[in-house]
């Protein structure tokens, strides 16, 4: 009896501990939880449930209208264009961004001077707020009095009205898109280079690698796979969230040429004050980038983290 | 089979001369240990010779041939690096072939799909695939070869990175302390295999450690090497027993060999704290007496009758096949380490105060400017005085 | 109950104050002492004026207390915040909108129908308040709001290009074809220079503007079909057409944050403008002493049927509580008595609203002599009717469809007819079908 006690006792200490950690863990992770919970699920919750209805901000009240937000959508001829329009701003800015961006990185990181400068003079435009270069876009992007427009008539080439011209302005949008971004991948870029092993530069020497390329392709490329990754998704990321040159440069203009998804969300909610139906362009929206991060992880991960 | 020469190299990193006029010859088939201190320059002398790093002044000479001018890519040298360096994102297969690949394939050859078209290509991979399987299995990295490097032990990444050095047959061996990530079994266990391995090459190998135990027993000459300078270049047994330098000497040898401040008197004997140490030399004046630990002859006190120099016993460190007996000089107050046989403990008086002379013919002489100075032996010891030898 | 009684001892305290109705102010006094919580948008326009209003409402009695909420950068945030608020029963007592939004708030339950404070007055005519400026706060059988400062479009134009043309900066076309041949002048100069613009992106105020110049309106009486797409929409995408066409205006970025036209202006390289009165100062600030600003009526389309939109805030009250909805009425009443339209005029630019303060020139007389380039929206306050706000949810995008389709002509990519008709078709898929 007693020694079974013993062994009861014994027992019991360190399941009391372990309950003890057990809430001492829980009180720690409380503000961030609760922070996730207040911020991120609770609102992303009450999306998902105004997708169903047709409530007005402001509207005394709602009705359920089912899929209603949907089909509407689904025949909704700003938001097809909105969608096509990002997919093309999406496949223009991501790619070339990245592939700027790493152009930039090896040759500052190859360059032997100024590297501090040429970093620092290609992240500004990250730092740079969109709204306060707005001003200065649509100045130099200007038809007529435009910088780059008498830029092109000095060497005999009529610009294009960037800008204003429904076939040019979603390539213009695209190359400010680029200016933003390349800077930003850029320094992710140096950040992966510096981290690469020097000795794997000076076993491929040994190993009769020669040429710049070749280096490129045996070490720099392949140890730069996870930033890569990470580049290629934030990247895109940024680019389907394009919003703020959008807004102050095009508003969606001329007739939706430049309307993209944010921009049609923001309209639609906040302009035109149809939250439910604005709610609904979000939770597609939510669940595309979500698929869309899924499926780049799963493709690339295996093959940039040599596990 | 080719030599190596190197003569009076320099190399300055900023104020700091990192190689000060070094020279070198290995003789083609000759395994040579650059051993020295951290930062002594020996990690340098090597990249230049592997053409990573550029001198300033000197040559290199590989077979004859002078390759100062060359890159690292053309001097068909294989380099084994520390860390192994190994391509993470590659087989072991790819790693070990990728020497082969850059220099038996042409660029176009080695382009992804349409390189197998090229012609020739399919030959020179069936070649490349041969070898690699040949030096792999030399290894005993056969059935590993389709693991990457983060699937590999710590042995098995040094012997892929030793396979894709031997795999091409290079003029020279260049090892950058290849042994000091692994474990002290494997460590010398791998001492061996690579000395093995450097017998069937029979390519000159520079191997550079700061670990003086892997440069004895694995090397043909030692070069010991500090501040950017080679002190002394010999065989293992003549670096040991006959350094030309006090700074050799210390370096050499562990625990550290004794020294000693003496003193040559007119008639030419070398005295300790007044007592001859059985040592003669032709200088005259302060000089510096030095011991290895194994040379030391302790004994009890009163059995020196008056020889010797007293010294009161420390500590003692047990290492299982020797004991260190830790003193001090008890007319200076100089430290001296002795090494003696374990069963020789309960000989060693129980208060602590023992006498020591030289081993005959062990002493060694250095002046102030620490190089060595010819000095002969005298009389020899008495032999009831003896407890270890 | 409670309303009847305080209606009729609100009525029995206005006729014992007589005269003014500002003096009917310190009846209040022994009502209660009330902290008036105001709201208003664009303070960069509105910040001086508002404050000077409210500081002079404070200093003449003591029962009421104005103090502001930040205010919201534009109009549309202002709306969302409103919205909002109602959402979340967080309103202010007074909230000034845009004139065209004051719609939504009706029918949305938002705004009070002052019909029955208005009432209480007496003769609005007697409060400076004409049928015009009751009519711009006036949506769907509801006295919204009260319109407070209004604007409508005027001519700009660099008077340094009209004389290297050879034209003379004191004739100023009167019609849109004179206009339109000397834009075409003017962008004969070269250099980049342009002839005209006239800002149709944004929203579809400066359509309305083509469109009420022939007589044109949006829907029909009974707001349930368009009515845009008769003869004088169709005249109305024409003369837009032809300014493009013959009159080789730009196509600048079309957007309604875009300032490319506002930059060429500015640089000396954009002949004439049309648009808001309401830009007269930063206008006048950004050309500074580039070249010789002049201001000055728009073209006229049909001089007897002819009218402009008005653009412009109106003030409305979003107060539930009956005693606070009678603190909010007399600082609204004080915001747009003639003192208060002064204020607003003096530190905007504006147009004034109330017919005292336009009609007595002790009020602005002095103001208008040393700022000439205020005057050409004050001719136009005759033709001024409401900025036409669209019934229903769609209210706001039918504006943007409308944007959207004179984007094709601006493009020159599609003809008035094919416009028009796609307009009509759009809008009628939006506005609330009976």
């Amino acid at each position: 009896m007693a020694e079974a006690a013993t062994i009861a006792q014994t027992r019991a200490a360190p399941a009391r501990r372990h309950a003890g950690e057990t809430a001492v863990a829980w009180l720690l992770a409380a503000p961030a939880t609760l922070a996730y919970v207040a911020m991120i699920l609770v609102p992303s919750l009450a999306l998902v449930v105004l997708a169903f209805t047709d409530y007005e901000l402001g509207a005394p009240g709602f009705r359920w209208v089912g899929l209603g937000n949907f089909t509407e959508l689904m025949a909704d001829r700003g938001f097809l264009r909105s969608v096509a329009n990002t997919a093309l701003y999406v496949l223009f800015v991501a790619p070339v961004s990245v592939a700027l961006g790493l152009a930039i990185a090896l040759l500052i990181e190859g360059g032997r001077r100024g590297r501090a400068l040429f970093r620092a003079l290609f992240f500004l435009p990250v730092v740079s707020l969109t709204v306060a270069m707005a001003t200065a876009w649509s100045y130099i992007l200007h038809p007529t009095i435009g910088p780059l427009n008498a830029l092109l008539r000095a060497v005999g080439i009529d610009g294009a009205n960037w800008l204003g011209d429904s076939g040019t302005v979603l390539l213009s949008l695209g190359l400010i898109g680029i200016w933003e971004n390349a800077g930003f991948n850029l320094v992710l870029f140096l950040a992966g280079l510096t981290a690469i092993p020097r000795d794997l530069y000076a076993a491929a020497e040994m190993d009769g690698v020669k040429s710049a390329w070749d280096r490129f392709v045996t070490v720099t490329w392949p140890m730069l796979g996870p930033t890569t990754l990470f580049v290629v998704i934030i990247t895109t990321v940024r680019a389907i969230r394009v919003f703020d040159t959008v807004a102050t440069l095009t508003q969606g203009g001329p007739n939706k040429a430049s309307e993209v998804i944010l921009f049609t969300m923001y309209t639609e909610g906040f302009s035109f004050f149809r939250m439910g139906y604005s709610a609904a362009i979000t939770l597609l929206f939510l669940v595309a980038v979500t698929v869309l991060m899924l499926v780049q992880n799963r493709l690339i991960d295996r093959r940039v983290h040599y596990g | 089979m080719a030599g190596v020469t190197i003569a009076s190299l320099h190399k300055r990193f900023g104020a700091v001369r990192a190689v000060d006029d070094v020279s070198l010859d290995l003789s083609p088939g000759e395994f040579v240990s650059l051993v020295g201190p951290s930062g002594c320059g020996k990690t340098t002398l090597m990249r230049i010779v592997a053409g990573l790093e550029r001198a300033e002044g000197g040559t290199v000479s590989i077979a004859g041939r002078d390759v100062t001018g060359l890159r690292g890519a053309d001097r068909n040298v294989a380099m084994v690096f520390q860390s192994y360096a190994l391509y993470p994102h590659m087989t072991a297969r790819q790693n070990i072939a990728l020497p082969l690949v850059m220099r038996r394939l042409g660029a176009r050859q080695r382009l992804p799909l349409v390189g197998r078209a090229w012609p020739g290509t399919r030959a020179a991979l069936a070649g490349i695939e041969a070898d690699v399987i040949a030096t792999a299995e030399s290894l005993g990295l056969g059935h590993l070869l389709d693991r990457k490097p983060a699937q590999l032990s710590g042995g098995q990444r040094q012997r892929v990175a030793l396979g894709r050095a031997i795999v091409r047959r290079p003029d020279v061996f260049l090892m950058d302390e290849p042994l000091s990530n692994l474990d002290a079994a494997l460590r010398v266990q791998t001492r061996k295999e690579i000395v093995d391995l450097h017998r069937r090459a029979g390519a000159s190998t520079i191997y550079v450690t700061h670990d003086q135990a892997e440069a004895l027993t694995m090397s043909d000459r030692v070069a010991v090497m500090m501040a950017g300078r080679i002190l002394q270049v010999a065989n293992p047994t003549a670096v040991y027993d006959d350094p030309r330098d006090l700074r050799v000497a210390r370096f050499i040898g562990s625990p550290r060999i004794n020294t000693l401040a003496a003193e040559i008197g007119a008639d030419g004997l070398v005295r300790v704290a007044g007592q001859a140490m059985g040592l003669a030399a032709s200088a005259r004046g302060a000089h510096v007496y030095a011991l290895r630990p194994e040379h030391l002859v302790l004994a009890p006190a009163p059995l020196m009758q008056g020889r010797g120099l007293a010294a009161r016993v420390e500590h003692v460190e047990f290492l299982g096949e020797a004991l260190l007996v830790h003193a001090r000089l008890t007319a200076t107050g100089e430290d001296v380490v002795a090494r003696i046989a374990p069963e020789d403990r309960n000989r060693l008086p129980a208060d602590g105060v023992v006498g020591f002379v030289a081993a005959p013919g062990r002493g060694l002489l250095f002046g102030a400017d620490e190089a060595r100075v010819a000095a002969v032996p005298t009389a020899p010891m008495p032999a009831g005085a003896r407890v270890h030898g | 109950m409670t309303l009847d009684l305080s209606i009729s001892r609100r009525g029995a305290l206005g006729l014992a104050g007589g005269a003014a109705a500002t003096l009917a102010m310190p009846g209040i006094v022994r009502a209660a002492g009330v902290d008036l919580v105001v709201h208003y948008s664009m303070p960069a326009i509105f910040k001086d004026a508002q404050e000077a209003i409210a500081a002079a409402f404070n200093a003449r009695q003591s029962a009421i207390r104005v103090s502001y909420v930040n205010p919201t950068p534009t109009y549309e945030d202002g709306a969302q915040l409103i919205l909002r608020q109602a959402a979340t029963g967080q309103l202010p007592d007074v909230s000034f909108q845009g004139l065209n939004r004051l719609r939504l708030f009706a029918e949305r339950g938002i705004a009070l129908d002052l019909r029955g404070l208005l009432k209480d007055e007496g003769d609005p005519a007697r409060l400076g308040y004409s049928a015009p400026l009751l009519g711009l706060g006036f949506h769907g059988g509801s006295q919204a709001g009260l319109a407070f400062a209004t604007s409508n479009p005027i001519s700009y134009y660099n008077a340094d290009l009209l004389k290297r043309v050879g034209a003379d900066p004191e004739a100023f076309p009167k019609t849109w074809d004179d206009a339109i041949a000397l834009s075409a002048k003017i962008a004969g100069l070269g250099d980049g220079i342009n002839g005209m613009f006239f800002r149709w992106p944004g929203d579809d105020w400066m359509f309305s503007a083509l469109l009420y110049g022939y007589g044109g309106r949006m829907l029909t009486t009974d707001e349930k079909a368009v009515a845009f797409n008769g003869p004088e929409g169709l005249a109305a995408l024409k003369l837009l057409d032809r300014m493009v066409k013959e009159g080789r205006m730009p196509n600048l970025a079309a957007s309604a944050s875009s300032t490319q036209d506002l930059q060429a202006f500015a640089a000396g390289k954009l002949g004439m403008m049309f648009r808001t009165t309401a830009q007269v100062r930063a206008i006048s600030q950004s050309v500074g002493a580039n070249f010789t600003l002049r201001t000055t009526v728009m073209p006229v389309i049909d001089p007897v049927k002819g009218r402009l939109p008005t653009g412009g805030a109106g003030a409305m009250i979003t107060a539930k509580d009956p005693n606070r909805q009678r603190a909010a009425w007399e600082f609204v009443k004080f915001a747009t008595s003639a003192e208060g339209t002064s204020l607003m005029v003096k530190n905007t630019g504006y147009v004034p609203t109330n017919q005292i303060a336009i009609d007595n020139p002790e009020y602005l007389g002095d103001f208008y002599k040393q700022n000439p380039l205020f005057v050409a929206a004050t001719k136009q306050v005759p033709l001024m009717i409401p900025w036409y706000a669209f019934p229903g949810q769609n209210s706001v995008r039918v504006t943007q469809v409308m944007v959207d389709q004179l984007a094709r002509i601006a493009e020159q990519k599609a003809t008035p007819e094919a416009v028009l008709a796609d307009m009509a078709t759009e809008v009628t898929k939006l506005i609330p079908t009976p």
